[in-house]
């Protein structure tokens, strides 16, 4: 006697959910597969350096504003200026109203890549909610293209590379999700003080802490820089 | 339709399922503790209520219902207290795949209570 309809049909959805089951499966390992991709980061300093410092930012976070004054702008003094480090900020977008900020700010990298640190302090500085036009701001940094910025800005020109960004962090993050992340090297770094984080590099061995590098020659040239 | 309520249960428990692990293989929305809690009820659901609609086992319910009422118990939960809860799932997302999980949660224990015999 055949199978009635009811465990024909129950069987068939078995099998469909079985394939449905490894799509999954093999439609995230390709995704996970794919890698930050370089155009949608903002690259800064030395590119052939041993030291690399990951940033993930969101241009509304009240965390990453407060990295931005205290830390980034000695990050930048002592590791990107000198050559010692390459800096990889990678924009995203997670608090409503911030993907206008992060389009824009990638607009400028790719059109003034001089202008992008005064552009992105600029923002931090003033933007503390979404009504902020990112254009207005872009006027008071020079060398920036605003009729350009503005087209992009309005046809949202970086969404799909933010998006792109937005899934990587939290491939990368998972349950650790939180803004700003740094990563020095590949390793999870705190971003409370630059005492911390130039400790933790020191720890790396690319570039020597400065207090304890007296008879190394590169420090010295650091320590003036600085 | 009472026929069918089983398969219908178990329809919904495969949706659950598909969306849950989606969520985290392809949209890479971490699981946080709570989510776990719910997928440690509904995946059993997924195997047992599909043999119990392939042999038409009313008697199921005895075994299943107590898991759907948990997950449900813990979807709203995650729900109401979202702010409170993990990072990962305060956002809109996973506001939303707590809500819908709370409800086929609560649609199932429903179906299953329904089609007792």
């Amino acid at each position: 006697m055949g199978l009635s309809l009811k465990k024909r049909l129950v069987m068939a959805t078995a099998f469909i959910a079985v394939l449905a089951l490894f799509s999954i499966f093999f439609l995230g390992s390709e995704a996970a597969k794919k890698n930050l991709a370089m155009e949608g980061v903002v690259v800064l300093g030395n590119p052939q350096a041993k030291m690399e410092f990951l940033v993930i930012e969101d241009f509304l976070c009240s965390s990453c504003r407060s990295f931005h004054s205290q830390v980034f702008s000695q990050i930048n003094r002592t590791y990107i200026a000198t050559g010692q480090a390459r800096y990889i900020l990678v924009p995203i977008s997670v608090i409503h109203g911030s993907e206008s900020l992060a389009n824009a700010a990638l607009a400028v990298y790719q059109q003034a890549p001089h202008s992008f640190i005064p552009f992105i302090s600029q923002m931090f500085r003033y933007a503390i909610d979404d009504e902020i036009d990112p254009v207005a701001l872009a006027s008071k940094v020079d060398g920036i293209d605003l009729f350009q910025l503005r087209t992009c800005v309005a046809e949202d020109c970086n969404r799909e590379k933010l998006e792109q960004n937005l899934r990587w962090a939290r491939r990368k993050m998972g349950n650790r999700f939180a803004l700003p992340a740094l990563f020095i090297n590949g390793k999870r770094a705190s971003t409370g003080s630059f005492s911390e984080i130039s400790r933790q590099v020191a720890d790396e061995g690319h570039v020597h802490h400065f207090d304890q590098c007296e008879e190394i020659v590169s420090c010295e040239e650091a320590k003036e820089v600085q | 339709m009472k026929e069918y309520a089983l398969y219908i249960a178990w329809l919904i428990t495969l949706i659950g399922v598909g969306v849950s692990l989606a969520a985290s293989e392809l949209l890479f929305l971490p699981p946080c503790p709570l989510c776990w809690v719910q997928r440690c009820s509904l995946y059993p659901l997924a195997l047992i209520l599909g043999i119990a609609a392939y042999r038409d086992d009313r008697q199921i319910y005895i075994y299943t219902l107590p898991l759907a009422l948990i997950g449900a118990g813990f979807a709203f939960y995650q729900f109401f207290t979202a702010t409170r809860g993990c990072s990962a799932c305060s956002g809109s997302e996973g506001l939303l795949l707590a809500l819908f999980s709370g409800i086929g949660f609560s649609a199932i224990a429903f179906i299953l209570y329904k089609s007792r015999s």
